[in-house]
């Protein structure tokens, strides 16, 4: 089955690439192989099918008039609208672009089946004695599953300003709530895919974990056509991207100095060094002037550097990470 | 993707390879587009079966093997492969960046414009791809363990020992280390280099970030070692299977979910007020004490005391420094 339609389309794809004029629809009907034995009404069927899946592989099959008169249309598929063009890389590109193919095919990799589909159409321009060798280094396999097949979708609703529906498990609820989101764009921070954009529920600008979306995520007007909304034009993906944890929301903007001990100082200083200042000690210590918006966050953040970290200012904030240690030692000699 | 689309487009950019590098091997076929030899086998079958109206033996694609060699003739009109699609397009670039960014690789130059190519090969979609690179998705941050990176990737070139000074987060000290360094590896959002470490006498998994200083050694290792190292990727991993120390944690409500999702704990045992029991195991507590500190309130040791105490002692170290004035 899945065998004679491959043939079927592939018959249909290299007509429509030949043909000098636009072609009817009986003539296809009576010239490509696969659809000559079927009636009108279930070839007519048969057909917008194929030529809707084409179209969604990108296949660029037109609509357009046979005659001056315009009264008969027929189908195309324009040479210079389907060929890649020819890309000449060098033999030093070439190396890095089969690096990635060897890379991406693993699997570890989001959108995995995206890249091998853009790396397979360039290997003709590639060439497999620029293959090189193994490489040193890899991405941990990761069986990829709801987590990629989502970002998958999320990435084609990105491009194609789609909104989307999906149940989400936020941190602090004990269900998935179900978040209808207008896609503004992704991120990769710490490690983990985030999806920004508008959420209806919350009516507001939000960021969801992808790994915290529970169920597949699905267009939430799939027969729409055109695009669902459009992105206010002075959004900014990296606005969200760039945040630490203690940026993010609740109160006002403050400053805090935190020191950190020679122990963890350059760690700090490597990590975080090119977001805030970093004023370094003579003891190999050094001092970061932070931004803060979430107070907890960053005491919470502090105390994970146990006591190789403290905060110097603003005092207020001092107190608060003694009160709350003091409070966390009460708690911990009971039991 | 359903399984004909992809067979279609696979089929599509078969017949352009084959006719540019004719004659190809069945091999090279099958290991530039990662088929086995049955599923090429069965795609050419397919093209054998097409061509132009009215399908004599003139007008169908022409397909010969011969031995291991491959021949594709008068298949003119798929000469070249279908071209991208946005999403295609959007993905290529992103791996792109994951790899020149993150990875901070050396051949991130060739890679950046072997991209700037084909970006201005395709005008049209030029457009839509630097909307999605500039606009829409972002990878973040470029990674600060660049330079490291590429110490490690030459010894590993030159199989050459490195001595470092390492941070174990596990035992929270630094000590100074030899590493027969293996192969390198991206998760989580972290570099990892896997090696032979002579202190211990074992393959260890050591994060990049937590590599203070590296030096190439004069000294060459056994290339044998590395031996051991092909088949073991599935088996790393970040989490390990450590089993020395095992603690039992009670998270309340407003960090359930969070623990939930922790790949390193294990038997987590969600109960009925919404708070969640869980056991962590573990080769050293030190990090684990600093990590309970963070969870704050929300945490309590269940199992065992000698945690519990650890995590006392450390408060009051950290109550020192609030008291001086």
């Amino acid at each position: 089955m899945s065998r004679k339609k491959a043939e079927r389309q592939l018959n249909l794809i290299a007509m429509l690439l030949e043909a000098k004029k636009p072609v009817s629809l009986e003539e296809i009907r009576f010239s490509v192989q696969g659809y000559d034995q079927e009636d009108m009404a279930s070839f007519k069927r048969m057909f917008e099918r194929d030529k809707k899946e084409l179209r969604e592989m990108g296949v660029p099959i037109v609509m357009e008039p046979i005659d001056v008169f315009g009264e008969e249309t027929g189908y195309r598929i324009s040479k210079d609208d389907y060929y890649l063009p020819i890309v000449d890389f060098d033999p030093d590109e070439q190396l890095a672009l089969w690096l990635l193919h060897r890379l991406v095919r693993k699997g570890g990799f989001l959108f995995s089946q995206e890249v091998q589909q853009a790396l397979m159409k360039l290997s003709p321009d590639l060439g497999v004695e620029s293959m090189g060798e193994k490489p040193n280094l890899d991405w941990f396999a990761s069986d990829g599953g709801m987590e990629g097949e989502n970002l998958s979708k999320l990435l084609r609703a990105v491009i194609d300003e789609k909104t989307v529906v999906f149940e989400y498990l936020s941190l602090h609820e004990r269900k998935p709530i179900k978040r209808e989101v207008d896609p503004y764009g992704l991120y990769y921070a710490r490690g983990c895919w985030y999806l920004v954009g508008y959420c209806h529920f919350r009516e507001g600008v939000r960021s969801f974990r992808i790994s915290r979306i529970k169920s597949n995520v699905e267009l939430a007007r799939p027969k729409g056509k055109g695009s669902d909304f459009s992105r206010p034009s002075d959004f900014q993906v990296q606005d969200y991207s760039n945040r630490e944890p203690w940026e993010f929301e609740e109160g006002e903007e403050f400053e805090a100095k935190v020191r950190f001990s020679p122990k963890l100082a350059w760690w700090v200083e490597e990590n975080l060094g090119a977001r805030y200042p970093c004023v370094k000690g003579k003891d190999g210590s050094c001092t970061l002037i932070l931004k803060v918006k979430n107070r907890d966050v960053l005491v919470s953040w502090v105390c994970s550097f146990g006591e190789d970290a403290e905060i110097l200012s603003p005092p207020d904030l001092r107190e608060d990470m003694r009160a709350t240690l003091e409070e966390l030692k009460e708690i911990w000699q009971k039991g | 993707m359903a399984r004909t689309e992809s067979r279609l487009s696979r089929i599509l950019t078969l017949i352009p390879y084959i006719v540019k590098h004719q004659p190809v091997t069945i091999d090279e076929v099958c290991e530039v587009f990662q088929i086995s030899k049955d599923e090429l086998l069965d795609d050419l079958n397919i093209i054998w079966f097409c061509g132009q109206p009215d399908y004599t033996p003139a007008d169908l694609i022409d397909v010969n093997i011969e031995g291991e060699n491959i021949y594709i003739h008068m298949a003119d009109y798929f000469s070249r492969p279908l071209r991208f699609t946005d999403y295609d397009l959007a993905a290529l670039y992103l791996a792109g960046c994951a790899l020149s960014e993150l990875m901070g690789l050396s051949e991130a130059t060739a890679l950046n414009s072997a991209l700037e190519k084909i970006k201005q090969a395709i005008p049209r979609l030029g457009q839509a791809y630097a909307d999605v690179a500039d606009k829409k998705i972002v990878l973040h941050p470029e990674h600060p363990d660049q330079p490291k990176l590429r110490i490690l990737r030459k010894a590993i070139e030159r199989q050459r020992i490195v001595e470092m000074e390492y941070y174990s987060s596990g035992r929270d000290a630094i000590s100074t280390r030899r590493l027969n360094p293996g192969k390198l590896y991206f998760g989580s959002g972290n570099w990892y280099v896997y090696g032979w470490d002579h202190q211990s006498g074992e393959w260890r998994l050591f994060r990049v970030d937590r590599i203070k200083n590296i030096n190439i050694l004069r000294e060459k290792y056994e290339p044998a070692l590395i031996g051991e190292l092909e088949g073991a990727d599935e088996a790393i991993h970040p989490f390990g299977t450590f089993r020395g120390k095992k603690a039992k944690l009670w998270f309340d409500c407003s960090m359930a979910n969070w623990a939930l999702e922790q790949d390193n704990f294990s038997e987590k045992e969600p109960n009925e007020d919404g708070s969640l029991t869980c056991t962590l195991y573990t080769e050293e507590f030190a990090w684990l004490e600093k990590e309970i500190l963070r969870y704050g309130k929300s945490v309590r040791i269940l199992e065992p005391p000698e945690l519990r105490e650890a995590v006392l002692r450390r408060l009051d170290r950290m109550l020192q420094l609030y008291r001086k004035e």
